[in-house]
């Protein structure tokens, strides 16, 4: 019975997911995130790998919970062979027992890697490093921001923007703003006192990230909460915007590669792995994606360090506990759906 | 003695069988089950709570009510434009029939998504409406369209206007002209044949149509999600995110199967008020 | 009965057509028609599908405007007042019942318009109703009767407002044969009894001329006579008429030097009218009006076919090499048994004869 639920659950998330081709033998197919993040997959990863081992990658498309709601339904025979997935939601896919544990001996750059990149019981391994931090457009905004609370400042009523929970940056602006203001991960009535005005008075609660680049195109928004990566993406494309990463300390986000238990092809899949751990892959990927690196070979050109976190931004970073977001995760949501968002 | 069943009731049976009720069952059990964050569903477990959470917590309520609210305001602003477009169709000039019944049949062929980002694009805070509007200098500040009623409404019954429609054409077209006429010629004025006519003799069409919108309205996912966005929730965006956000599969399936039963209850009353009406 | 006068316009007529015309685009459907009607009469308006006739019962209910002309009814104008106003009182084809309505409702629907209520609308609802001889079935719904009982509910409600105009578009053309056959004469009375002015518009030439106090033969939106029923059949007064009414036998022919038609084959043929020497005409003999004889004068010919359909026989007598006609007689008659091959001569009257030029 539980089984043919779950089939049934697959088919209604392959649905979502958009139906696949079917697997041939030497293919791998990858859930990665959409736009900009796909194709440079593609170009970093996909690319070598497929040059070197003769096998081919078909994409999936998706977002992190997605790839988890997937895996689940999925429920052993996973119709994903390697996903791309926020850390704690990849912690929770371990919980669920669901996560194929990496060897490290089948990584030839295993030993490049930075120690905690490695998931617990390396059941995942951090593919790169991103945060959540302020973005403003310099046009706009005449004093760089400093503190997240500048999200407050009058000039900018209305011309603010923060994301709903449901995306990464809503809420780890939630949790930052929480640890500002004195409450812990067990208690976020601080965070949660401070965040409703700001949701009220924000432009938008954005769901989707590139939401933010057409408000700050027509000039609506001055100021966000988002991704340095995706400011860097659009200021590539003539966008005007800067990067600050607030004296609290920005929060760091960590995409992890994992395996769904049950893949029929791990090898394959520690060799996709691999690549993407490469400094070549990370170099790459960095490159394009204004994105941290966790090869400890790789050094990043002065333009993409200058808006990825490194330095003093990387060393004041806040890294949340994957296993307690995954548990307080679906708590949170709903105490935001019912304080802040209603 | 169930498969032979199967086989009597026919392709069309199993159709529904296969897509509506056959998820539909699968999906109650889980209901049933415990759900713990970070672990994922308890093996086994059978609980209530997800049901508990539901019944006692006053936003699935408030939200619940919202849904069903918005599903009767979408579907009498899609009677109330619609019955007159359908007539238009069915008894207006020749020439304007084929142009209006396109125009209504059109937007069906649009993808849900690409007519969504046309009214994000009209409706936005620097959307072409309030641009224009602010340009002509009547507002000063945008006015909000989204993430509230006001899109939802205007997403929706763009949506689901050519559905009311088609089921009202067809209705209008099936009242005799000749019934009408006996009644003028009995005494009644146009508003009077409409009234003691024209409208019952239409009521099965009025009612089918009106089921089919409220149905689509309340079970609507995609256009909930573009237009009324985080802060504007239906049971459709609600059990999206039980699944998909917080994975939470038992809360999402018995919001699903509570709303299911709802929308069934709807239907059955429906029937049976057009029993009532019925008219052969 | 008394055409001329009516036609004249000069005595008080109940109903009233008055150069009425009607087109649709290029298309005239109805073109110059002047009747009138007198207080009381019956006046059946008969002609073959797309003759007008409809038409011209529809401008009297007003659910159709004539292009042109007037229709009065008693002393009033109503060429324009609306359908509601008329007080007519119109029986469809189609019956048009209101079919979410039950019986009562139907035959009140007018009565409740005229402002009727409580024991006199009952009252007459259920006159209306013993008036066609429906009791008992009010409380049902039309779908639950038979077409001839709906066809009687469908009168009851046209006469329970007392109209001052009763119109029937073909009513009785939906109802088997034998039925119908009642139907007729139950109309006829019912129109007696209650005296309304009524125009009844048919394509059934038995049906207008054994109910109607007069005739109205039309043809192409023009009205080719308007007479009583034995003068229309008897002294048609067009060609077309001649055509349309009886069991005619049509027959290619020319006008020979003595005014008979020269049928062809030897035969010629005495006409009532004959036209100029040399025409081509298309002679026109009723059935009836061909009696057989056995011997004696009349024109020679040969039986070919026997048809018995009851009350009459019917031959087929050939006259000469493609000449053909058919002839009747009644099934209990001396000459009801003439066996193919038999030679038989046909007496004629010339009155029954017309001869119709052809274009």
């Amino acid at each position: 019975m539980t089984s043919s639920i779950r089939t049934a659950a697959a088919a209604v998330v392959a649905l979502g997911l958009g139906l696949a081709a079917p697997a041939r033998a030497d293919e791998l197919t990858v859930g990665a995130f959409g736009g900009s993040f796909a194709d440079n997959v593609k170009a970093c990863h996909i690319a070598a790998f497929e040059k070197a081992t003769g096998a081919t990658v078909a994409l999936k498309l998706g977002n992190s919970s997605q790839f988890a709601a997937a895996v689940r339904a999925g429920a052993g025979s996973p119709d994903m062979d390697v996903i791309f997935i926020d850390n704690s939601l990849a912690v929770q896919i371990r919980n669920e027992k669901l996560a194929e544990p990496l060897q490290r001996a089948k990584l030839s750059h295993a030993g490049e890697i930075i120690p905690n990149a490695w998931g617990v019981d390396d059941s995942y391994v951090v593919a790169m490093v991103s945060a959540t931090a302020l973005v403003y457009n310099p046009k706009l905004v005449k004093a760089p921001p400093t503190s997240w609370m500048d999200l407050a400042d009058p000039a900018y009523a209305g011309k603010y923007a923060i994301g709903d929970i449901s995306g990464t940056s809503g809420l780890q602006f939630l949790l930052a703003l929480n640890k500002m203001k004195g409450g812990t991960l067990d208690n976020l009535d601080p965070g949660f006192e401070a965040i409703k005005p700001l949701a009220k008075g924000s432009a938008v609660l954005y769901t989707q990230a590139d939401q933010l680049l057409s408000l700050f195109e027509r000039g609506e928004i001055a100021i966000a909460a988002w991704y340095p990566d995706r400011a860097g993406v659009a200021m590539d494309k003539g966008l005007s915007l800067a990067v600050a990463y607030p004296k609290e300390g920005s929060v760091g986000i960590l995409p992890v590669v994992q395996i769904p238990k049950g893949s029929k092809k791990v090898e394959l899949a520690h060799k996709f792995i691999d690549t993407v751990l490469s400094a070549d892959g990370q170099k790459c990927f960095s490159e394009r994606a204004y994105i941290g690196s966790v090869n400890k070979g790789v050094t990043l050109s002065d333009k993409v360090s200058h808006i990825a976190p490194t330095g003093a931004a990387l060393d004041s970073m806040w890294f949340i506990d994957p296993d307690v977001l995954a548990k307080q995760i679906p708590g949170w949501t709903r105490r935001w759906q019912r304080e802040v968002a209603r | 003695m169930k498969r032979h069943g199967i086989a009597l009731a026919g392709p069309l049976a199993l159709v529904l069988a296969v897509f509506f009720l056959a998820p539909a069952l699968l999906t109650l059990p889980t209901g049933f089950r415990e759900y713990v964050p970070g672990q994922g569903i308890t093996a086994g477990s059978w609980t209530l709570d997800a049901y508990r959470d539901i019944v006692s917590d006053d936003f699935y309520r408030e939200v619940l009510w919202r849904t069903l609210g918005l599903g009767l305001a979408v579907t009498a602003i899609c009677l109330l434009l619609g019955y007159p477009l359908a007539w238009m169709i069915a008894r207006g000039p020749a020439q304007l029939r084929m142009p209006l019944l396109l125009l209504v049949i059109f937007p069906m062929m649009l993808n849900l998504v690409v007519r969504s980002f046309g009214w994000i694009a009209l409706l936005a805070n620097r959307g072409l409406i309030n641009n224009l509007l602010t340009d002509l200098g009547l507002i000063a500040a945008p006015v909000k369209m989204m993430f509230n009623l006001t899109g939802m409404l205007v997403g929706l019954v763009h949506i689901y206007l050519p559905f009311m429609v088609l089921m009202l054409v067809a209705a209008i077209q099936n009242v005799p002209r000749d019934v009408e006429a006996a009644a003028m010629t009995l005494g009644s004025t146009r508003r009077h044949v409409f009234l003691a006519i024209t409208l019952p003799l239409t009521a099965p069409g009025i009612l089918a149509g009106s089921i089919l919108v409220f149905v689509l309205t309340i079970s609507a996912l995609v256009t909930p999600r573009m237009l009324g966005g985080p802060t504007y929730r239906v049971m459709a965006t609600l059990i999206y995110d039980e699944y998909m956000q917080m994975l939470d599969w038992p809360t999402g399936s018995a919001l699903a199967f509570v709303l299911t039963a709802i929308a069934l209850a709807i239907i059955w009353a429906a029937n049976r008020v057009a029993r009532r009406w019925a008219v052969t | 009965m008394d055409a001329p006068l009516a036609a004249r316009g000069c005595a008080l007529s109940a109903l009233a057509f008055e150069r009425v015309g009607k087109s649709y685009g290029a298309t005239e459907v109805v073109r110059d028609v002047s009747l009138s009607v007198a207080e009381g009469e019956f006046v059946a308006l008969l002609g073959p599908s797309g003759c007008g006739k409809t038409t011209l019962l529809r401008m009297v209910a007003g659910l159709v405007a004539p292009s042109t002309g007037r229709v009065l009814i008693g002393a009033q104008d109503v060429t324009a007042l609306s359908p509601d106003k008329r007080g007519v009182g119109l029986v469809f084809q189609s019956y048009a019942l209101f079919p979410h309505l039950t019986v009562f409702e139907n035959v009140a629907f007018g009565l409740r318009r005229q402002r009727v209520s409580g024991a006199v609308l009952s009252e007459r609802v259920e006159a209306a109703l013993a008036m066609v001889r429906l009791p008992g079935l009010a409380a049902r719904r039309p779908s639950e009767l038979s077409g001839g009982q709906q066809q009687r509910v469908a009168i009851a409600r046209a006469i329970a407002p007392r109209p001052r105009v009763l119109l029937f578009d073909e009513p009785l053309s939906n109802l088997d044969a034998q039925l119908r056959d009642e139907m007729q004469i139950e109309l006829k009375r019912l129109q007696r009894s209650l005296g309304i002015t009524t125009l009844f518009v048919t394509h059934d030439q038995s049906e207008a001329l054994s109910m109607a106090d007069r005739v109205c033969v039309m043809a192409h939106g023009v009205v080719q006579q308007f007479d009583t029923p034995e003068a229309v059949y008897h002294r048609p007064a067009t060609a077309f008429v001649a055509g349309f009414i009886g069991r005619p036998n049509r027959l290619a022919g020319r006008i020979a030097a003595d005014g008979r038609i020269d049928l062809g084959g030897g035969v010629l043929l005495a006409a009532g009218e004959a036209g100029a020497t040399g025409t081509a005409v298309e002679a026109i003999i009723r059935q009836e009006a061909i009696a057989i004889t056995g011997d004696g004068d009349g024109l020679p010919g040969t039986i070919v076919l026997r048809a018995f359909n009851g009350a009459r026989v019917q031959y087929v007598v050939r006259l000469a090499e493609g000449v053909e006609l058919v002839a009747e007689t009644a099934s209990s008659g001396a000459h009801s048994g003439l066996e193919p091959g038999t030679p038989v001569r046909l007496a004629i009257a010339p009155g029954a004869v017309f001869a119709l030029p052809v274009a």
